[in-house]
């Protein structure tokens, strides 16, 4: 028998039972569906399980009293199975259908949502062409967990930087390109950010209703998004250096930082820029994007910096 | 020739279970719309549906789940075990929340208070009380919704777009086919007129646009992956501190060689596709000494050469 018939059966079984079945009642009924070994038998039963539980099916298992003291019973509750009526407008389910086209996030997962809240997947716009606008968003296998424990106030641990994290979500962050959790690190008792693309491993999730989130907590303003404003507790004499941009690229500047970072302007055009530099690395990453065509005009400590730095890669050579 | 293989149970399970309820609440379907909704061939959505008649508590013909299916159509009788859709998992829930908010910040969605109101719903059903806490942050230039209209009508726009590689400003005509967002930059992909072939151009280097009259008739295709054109790039082998491997995580096509070759010890070789050599000077200076070209020989001093260059800006020779 193909397994994909067996588990269907195993499903009806348990979704009509009205009270706990054990894996002999479940044989018993599915009688000639798995094998006769009662080893071979189980492990199947445990991949059946298994396959559904990885499909979001909820299977209750509770250790039985009784007659039947100390074997495990199972059930699936309609309650806890099935999707409640989301009741959605018409132009609310054309919203979605055009939130999940547009929004790209390079997995199935949209368009499986869309069928079970009865949306017909598919391209936004009439005539069946494809969205003029698209916008891929990073994804990470650990993300819906991430966000489950969020909604669920679940604490979760990883290791990441070497160390194991306890960690309470406060909020999941979509910046720069990728994803941040935002949290209180019981660790270090500390509000931390993770990238989550760097946690390492598998991530553990606890019980549910664990903590609650401070009043006020806004997971956007907890860190800057200019990373050349994060401390990095390396001391250049200021936290603002003054950068000369030559004319080509002055529009760039001009684009990211505004008239208001202007210094100064010079005859052939260049322009002197006040730029954060409280965070030296990501400072160093902006400036040498512009190759030669950038120069650090001060402090003095983060011009010299710069020269140490490029005087470094000609040593190697 | 490519043989399919077979398709996977988890797989063939999800689709059935979305399936039969959407049947169920429809009656008779006729085997090709139901086919293309849930984006299956017909030989397969028949062979699932066929193998699901067969399934039940038990072997009881009053037992089976009531459909059959016939050539052109597939029929239900009375809904037994699966009214409802399986609520959303995790991955689903977490794929239609993030799709909705990143939606909402799209410049020009109109989609405005009906998708505000879909998201709550949705989460509602999902038992999430405050969706705020997961947050995309998605700036949209003002020039998306230019581009987008653009290229739903067809028509050519004038662009001054600036060159990294050059720092010069060149007008070019374009006729856009699709705005796109990735590793948190936007793109326009287009028709470039003057070139008659597909190039894609960053939004942020694109000083200024004209939208004009005159309509094209274009067709590009689907979007094919960066660097998926050899010719246009050429691949190049890097040998880096992994420590450094973080400035490297935006670009895509970046391996990992399982190279030994002598190197300071630690350090992994690591080969990419380059678009151009200015290009490569930025990366380069941005490695600083924790990297070196070993391959092409033509840009092993490269590193060295541009950091004289630079140099000089500082006085330094």
């Amino acid at each position: 028998m193909h397994q994909l018939e067996r588990v269907t059966n195993l499903l009806t079984l348990l979704l009509s039972a009205r009270r706990h079945v054990t894996f002999d009642e479940i044989r018993n009924e599915l009688r000639g569906q798995y094998p006769e070994n009662l080893v071979a038998a189980r492990a199947a039963f445990e991949r059946d399980k298994s396959l559904l539980r990885d499909e979001g099916v909820p299977i209750d298992s509770v250790v039985l009293g009784g007659d039947q003291a100390g074997t495990t019973g199972y059930r699936i509750l309609r309650s806890e199975y099935e999707l409640g009526d989301i009741d959605l407008e018409p132009d609310e389910a054309a919203a979605l259908r055009v939130a999940v086209s547009t929004i790209r996030m390079g997995q199935t997962w949209g368009v499986e949502a869309l069928w079970k809240v009865d949306i017909e997947p598919g391209p936004a716009r009439d005539g069946g062409a494809a969205p003029v606008v698209v916008a891929n968003l990073p994804v990470d296998p650990r993300l819906p967990l991430l966000h489950r424990s969020l909604a669920s106030r679940c604490e979760v641990s990883f290791d990441y930087n070497g160390k194991s994290r306890e960690v309470r979500p406060f909020g999941l962050l979509a910046r720069d390109g990728w994803w941040y959790l935002v949290g209180h690190d019981r660790s270090v008792d500390e509000l931390r950010t993770f990238r989550v693309d760097r946690i390492a491993g598998e991530v553990e999730v606890g019980r549910s209703g664990a903590f609650t989130i401070p009043e006020g907590f806004d997971v956007s303003a907890v860190f800057p998004s200019d990373p050349k404003l994060l401390p990095d507790n390396v001391d250049m004499g200021a936290d603002v250096a003054e950068v000369l941009v030559d004319a080509s690229d002055v529009g760039v500047v001009m684009a990211q930082y505004g008239a208001g970072a202007v210094v100064s302007e010079r005859a052939d055009g260049s322009t002197v820029f006040a730029i954060p530099c409280s965070n030296v690395r990501a400072f160093d990453q902006w400036l040498l994007g512009f190759v030669d065509r950038a120069e650090v005009l001060s402090p003095p400590l983060l011009r010299q910096h710069v020269v140490d730095w490029l005087e470094s890669i000609g040593a190697r050579a | 020739m490519t043989r399919r293989g077979p398709r996977p149970v988890n797989l063939r399970l999800r689709r059935l279970l979305v399936m039969l309820p959407w049947l169920a609440e429809r009656g008779t379907v006729s085997t090709a719309a139901m086919a293309e909704h849930f984006a299956m061939t017909v030989p397969d959505l028949m062979a699932d549906l066929t193998l699901a008649s067969l399934c039940g508590v038990s072997q009881d013909p009053r037992d089976l789940i009531d459909l059959w299916v016939d050539e052109e159509a597939v029929h239900f009788g009375i809904p037994k075990y699966f009214n409802r859709p399986l609520r959303l998992t995790a991955p689903e829930a977490f794929s239609l929340v993030a799709s909705a908010t990143a939606a909402r910040n799209l410049t020009g969605s109109d989609l405005g208070g009906a998708l505000n109101r879909a998201v709550d719903k949705v989460a509602r059903a999902l038992g999430i009380d405050d969706v705020d806490r997961l947050v995309v942050e998605l700036e949209t230039p003002a020039a998306v919704a230019d581009f987008a209209r653009a290229a739903e009508a067809g028509v050519e726009v004038t662009i001054s777009h600036w060159s990294v590689t050059t720092g010069d400003s060149v007008e070019r005509r374009i006729v856009p086919a699709e705005v796109f967002m990735e590793s948190d930059h936007w793109y326009v992909r287009a028709l470039d007129l003057g070139v008659g072939a597909e190039r894609t151009f960053r939004l942020d280097r694109i000083e200024s646009h004209q939208v004009g009259q005159t309509r094209h008739d274009v067709d590009l295709g689907p979007r094919r992956p960066w660097f998926s054109d050899p010719v246009e790039t050429t691949r190049v082998t890097i040998e880096m501190d992994p420590a450094w491997m973080w400035v490297l995580e935006q670009y895509p096509g970046v391996t990992i060689d399982e190279v030994t070759t002598p190197r300071p010890q630690g350090w992994v070789s690591v080969s990419m596709p380059v678009s151009s050599e200015r290009w490569l000077q930025r990366l380069l200076l941005r490695l600083g000494s924790h990297a070196r070209v070993r391959a092409p020989e033509s840009w092993t001093d490269l590193a060295s050469d541009t950091a004289r260059l630079v140099l000089t800006r500082y006085g330094k020779k």
